[in-house]
């Protein structure tokens, strides 16, 4: 049984720009995986990638070809016509029966406390509402591998703080394959099991490391995070 | 929201007694019922013409001819909207053609198309040409406006194209397509009368128009001239109604947010 999906020489242009060239890395299974990078460094066309939403223009990415996926976008992309349940059900009708479908977004939904809000345009929601409701389908669809694409983006504080616990009390219900990018150091130590680092374009990954600290016991002032981030910071700034 | 359609509608109510009101004074003033009828000697004419067997077969034939014309042009309006809206190309080719429609004066077409299709099928094609261009402006603007976002989340969650252009192509031009139905059939309702008038099938109600004015009765010009009127706000009324059930959720989010 494998324990890494990975991806050798990975190349991609666009016109002149090299956005990767011979790109390696590997993604463990039933763990998140971060990818931190500066804006522009390639980050969502490399889960395009992944996702098969975009082709490489070369590459080994035969790990990932038979993977059925789920997708959390920087905006959250529901339907506006139809209330959130329905939105989670659009996704779910080839899945499930349609008895199985109600208990399923039913129990989403509440974790991620839309419960009351199920027959709510996405219109009457905030941001970070629609956001919860966006993660809540990715999780209750049953994928092997979910992509998240800079999903606190613009959030509050206080909402991205609720919305990643609730994120990881997800996660612990199935423990999924998670490749998650940011920009956010702080964001990434506190969900990653396993860190990468990638450079400008043409990007390669300068810095990869494993976090063992369990979530519920991760605090930004714990010594080993700490550490962490401040080499994060070296590579960040260092180039 | 509902107090503001209940005022519109009381406004609308005040507006139309007192075109009739005004109506009324200047027949009383001009004194000549065989030049200006009365508003009540309309509808007293109306009653008459309702009763007759002929009326029945002329509304009929007038509203097959408007109905088809204008399903004719939503069909194919939606169509090549729709493909236009998604090839540039085919939106440039078809854009000449589009202009030729448009600034013909209509009169024109209609003798071209009584020399071509005879008289019975020109009020349908004069009607279809009118109003073509409305429905295929707004479902090539509707197509525009598609969120690509949502077709590119679609596809990763393994939806079918039968289940996108349903829930997200169908909702999406809807608004635009109703935006476009009510006046495309109003417009393409008045010509399809005019150009029976020019046409002159057996039952039409433009032929009975032109029947009316060569023997100079004005009341039954007018009698039938406001029966067009009704014909055509109930059928936007029809409209409205199916509008309201399809893009529900507009109406919902909209009267939420006032």
């Amino acid at each position: 049984m494998k324990q890494n999906l990975t991806i050798t020489d990975l190349k991609k242009a666009y016109n002149n720009q090299i956005i990767f060239e011979n790109l390696s890395l590997s993604i463990p299974l039933n763990q998140i995986t971060c990818i931190l990078g500066p804006s522009g460094c390639g980050k969502t066309t490399l889960l395009n990638i992944i996702s098969g939403i975009e082709k490489a223009d070369s590459g080994m990415l035969e790990d990932f070809k038979n993977f059925t996926f789920s997708y959390v976008f920087q905006d959250s992309r529901l339907l506006p016509w139809k209330s959130i349940q329905d939105n989670l059900e659009f996704v779910l009708r080839n899945k499930y029966t349609p008895e199985e479908r109600v208990g399923i977004i039913g129990k989403y939904l509440d974790i991620v406390g839309l419960g009351a809000f199920k027959h709510y345009y996405p219109e009457r929601l905030s941001g970070g509402m629609r956001q919860r409701a966006s993660i809540a389908r990715a999780f209750a669809y049953p994928s092997e591998i979910l992509i998240m694409d800079e999903p606190f983006k613009g959030l509050d504080i206080k909402t991205k703080k609720h919305i990643m616990e609730k994120f990881i009390e997800l996660w612990y219900g199935d423990k999924r394959t998670i490749i998650c990018v940011t920009h956010d150091i702080e964001e990434c130590l506190m969900i990653a099991d396993k860190i990468l680092v990638l450079t400008k374009p043409p990007a390669r990954v300068s810095y990869e490391d494993i976090i063992e600290i369990p979530h519920d016991k991760r605090a930004l002032d714990n010594f080993s995070l700490l550490c962490v981030k401040e080499r994060i910071k070296e590579v960040f700034f260092g180039e | 929201m509902k107090t503001s359609t209940m005022e519109s509608k009381k406004i609308s109510l005040i507006s139309v007694i007192i075109i009739i009101l005004i109506w009324k004074v200047a027949s009383f003033s001009y004194h000549n019922e065989a030049l200006l009828p009365s508003p009540e000697s309309i509808i007293i004419n109306m009653i008459i013409m309702i009763q007759s067997p002929d009326t029945f077969y002329t509304l009929v034939f007038t509203l097959f001819r408007g109905l088809s014309g204008f399903i004719l042009s939503l069909v194919t309006g939606m169509i090549f909207g729709t493909i236009a809206g998604i090839n540039h190309y085919i939106e440039k080719s078809l854009h000449p053609l589009l202009a030729v429609i448009k600034s013909t004066p209509f009169m024109s077409v209609i003798l071209l198309l009584l020399i071509w299709f005879g008289t019975e099928k020109t009020p349908i094609f004069a009607g279809f040409l009118v109003s073509f261009p409305i429905i295929y402006t707004n479902v090539l603007q509707g197509t525009k406006n598609i969120d690509r976002n949502l077709i590119e989340m679609s596809k990763i969650y393994g939806i079918g194209i039968f289940q996108i252009i349903k829930n997200i192509y169908l909702p999406s031009t809807a608004p635009f397509i109703f935006a476009g139905i009510a006046s495309a059939f109003s417009i393409g309702w008045k010509v399809t009368v005019g150009s029976e008038i020019l046409s002159q099938p057996k039952y039409a109600i433009g032929t009975r128009m032109w029947e009316s004015k060569l023997y100079i009765e004005i009341d039954m010009l007018l009698a039938w001239t406001v029966t067009t009127i009704l014909i055509s706000y109930l059928i936007e009324l029809l409209i409205k109604k199916v509008e309201g059930k399809i893009v529900r959720w507009k109406y919902e989010t909209e009267s939420n947010n006032h």
